[in-house]
């Protein structure tokens, strides 16, 4: 399976944080899902791919090319959504529509609109007069409007209601039709990436912590509920605990606890918040 | 670079009207006295208030990056920037034109119309720069203080060539507005490749 993008050793460096040697792939036909808390990393690294920072070291490729170099046809092969506020709250969805059409090379205004009205979002009403679910479904909708063989979602869901987001999923799932299609999506609900990714990147501080299939995440990790002195007996599974009011538990490998050992599968949002918080015992 | 035109058209079209009323009060008062030294003056003012405004509202918007991240080289888009700011003097120019073409002193009028030509194309080449340098919410402060500068300046050596006392006598005719314009273009000249390579290192 190719790669649509890559990147490797990726540095940014900034007053009071860095992003070091951040490393990972969104593969051809695949949904990657990039987590991380508020201020991982996670924009500066999706700016690095639309060329939006200059990274201080390593590099981006996309479409096998170096996202520098990338032509503005290339370019329009990525469809980006870039967190909140990224379109103009001045214009009107039609005056979107005007000005989009001289912004992408392949511009598709019927399909433009053909999303409008899927969505029921007015044509002639203000992008500041819609809700915060409104402007995230317009904000795909000129994402998946310009031929994008590839999208590149930065927190798309945030702030949205469970039905507002589900219906971005949805047009995700159908985005997704078409093999040759990729997605980067990153988000703090990591309910949401757990439905739709195949792949999971998790940064923190700075720093990739893993880049690996959700399944074999799956396969890998589980939790064990079970005293500390428990715990302590298990150390070479254990990857990181939690203590609490009632006890403690702790992120384990499977392939390293004892045959019998009474595990729980773990969600891809406990191996995030075991590895952010979690303790070694 | 249509595209880009048409988005910065629609940040303004709101508030046009109300630049326009402006405009033509001003007009209406070169008009009168026969002497298109207020109007001029005050098109240099617009003709750096509207770009302005323009870029105020892409920065809410973000559509910088919106932009870049759609394929518009940095390059194009900072020279967007400096050809939606020379169409907004570019009516200025043109109704100057027409006031001095109605006034009694046609010369004069039109020696006025030249300086402040370029003192509106040093305003511009002055701004562009910083607005990439700092952001317009960051320059905001800056912004207008070159812009009342610039403004004050240009008011005050208008009046001091050209008023009823002026200074300058001995100078050949058109010496000053002559200087004025070619310093108000090669100011653009130096300025627009300044502003591309701030506008190409800068992170969105």
């Amino acid at each position: 399976m190719s790669d649509i993008i890559r990147i490797q050793n990726l540095q940014k460096a900034y007053p009071g944080f860095a992003l070091e040697g951040v490393t990972f792939s969104v593969p051809r036909g695949a949904v990657v899902g990039f987590i991380g808390e508020n201020g991982a990393g996670k924009t500066t690294a999706i700016k690095c791919i639309l060329g939006l920072v200059r990274p201080s070291g390593g590099g981006v490729e996309v479409f096998g090319k170096d996202a520098a170099l990338l032509t503005a046809e290339e370019r329009g092969r990525i469809g980006a959504v870039l967190g909140e506020n990224c379109l103009p709250e001045n214009l009107t969805a039609g005056q979107l529509d005007r000005v989009m059409r001289h912004i992408f090379p392949h511009w598709e205004s019927e399909t433009f609109a053909s999303f409008l009205g899927r969505f029921s979002l007015p044509q002639g009403k203000k992008v500041a007069d819609f809700s915060r679910g409104m402007h995230q479904k317009l904000a795909l909708a000129v994402a998946l409007s310009h031929g994008a063989d590839v999208l590149v979602l930065d927190e798309p869901t945030a702030g949205l209601d469970p039905v507002a987001r589900d219906e971005i999923l949805e047009l995700l799932y159908d985005f997704m039709q078409e093999e040759r299609r990729s997605v980067l999506i990153s988000s703090h609900i990591v309910t949401d990436l757990e439905k739709l990714c195949d792949y999971i990147a998790f940064i923190h501080n700075g720093k990739l912590l893993f880049f690996e299939e959700k399944d074999a995440l799956y396969e890998r990790y589980a939790v064990v509920h079970a005293p500390v002195e428990a715990l302590q007996g298990l150390k070479d599974a254990v990857v990181a605990a939690r203590r609490g009011e009632f006890g403690a538990s702790a992120l384990v490998r499977r392939d390293k606890l004892p045959a019998g050992t009474s595990a729980e599968r773990a969600g891809i949002e406990e191996i995030m918040l075991y590895f952010i918080k979690g303790e070694r015992i | 670079m249509k595209g880009l035109l048409y988005k910065s058209w629609l940040n303004v079209k709101p508030v046009a009207t109300y630049y326009i009323i402006f405009v033509a009060v001003f007009f209406l008062v070169s008009l009168l006295n026969g002497d298109p030294l207020y109007f001029a003056a005050i098109c240099v003012m617009i003709g750096v208030a509207v770009p302005l405004a323009s870029m105020t509202s892409d920065d809410k918007d973000g559509w910088e990056k919106f932009a870049v991240a759609a394929g518009i080289s940095r390059a194009r888009f900072a020279l967007g920037r400096y050809l939606f700011a020379l169409f907004c003097q570019l009516p200025g120019w043109l109704l100057s034109g027409l006031l001095v073409l109605l006034c009694e002193d046609k010369l004069a009028a039109l020696a006025t119309v030249l300086f402040y030509c370029g003192a509106g194309l040093f305003a511009a080449a002055l701004l562009l720069p910083l607005v990439f340098r700092l952001g317009v919410e960051k320059s905001r402060v800056l912004l207008v203080l070159v812009m009342v500068l610039v403004f004050a300046a240009a008011l005050t050596v208008g009046i001091l060539a050209f008023g009823e006392d002026a200074l300058f006598t001995g100078l050949p005719p058109f010496a000053l507005p002559a200087a004025m314009l070619a310093f108000g273009i090669l100011s653009v000249a130096v300025s627009l490749p300044v502003g591309m390579h701030i506008f190409k290192n800068k992170d969105l």
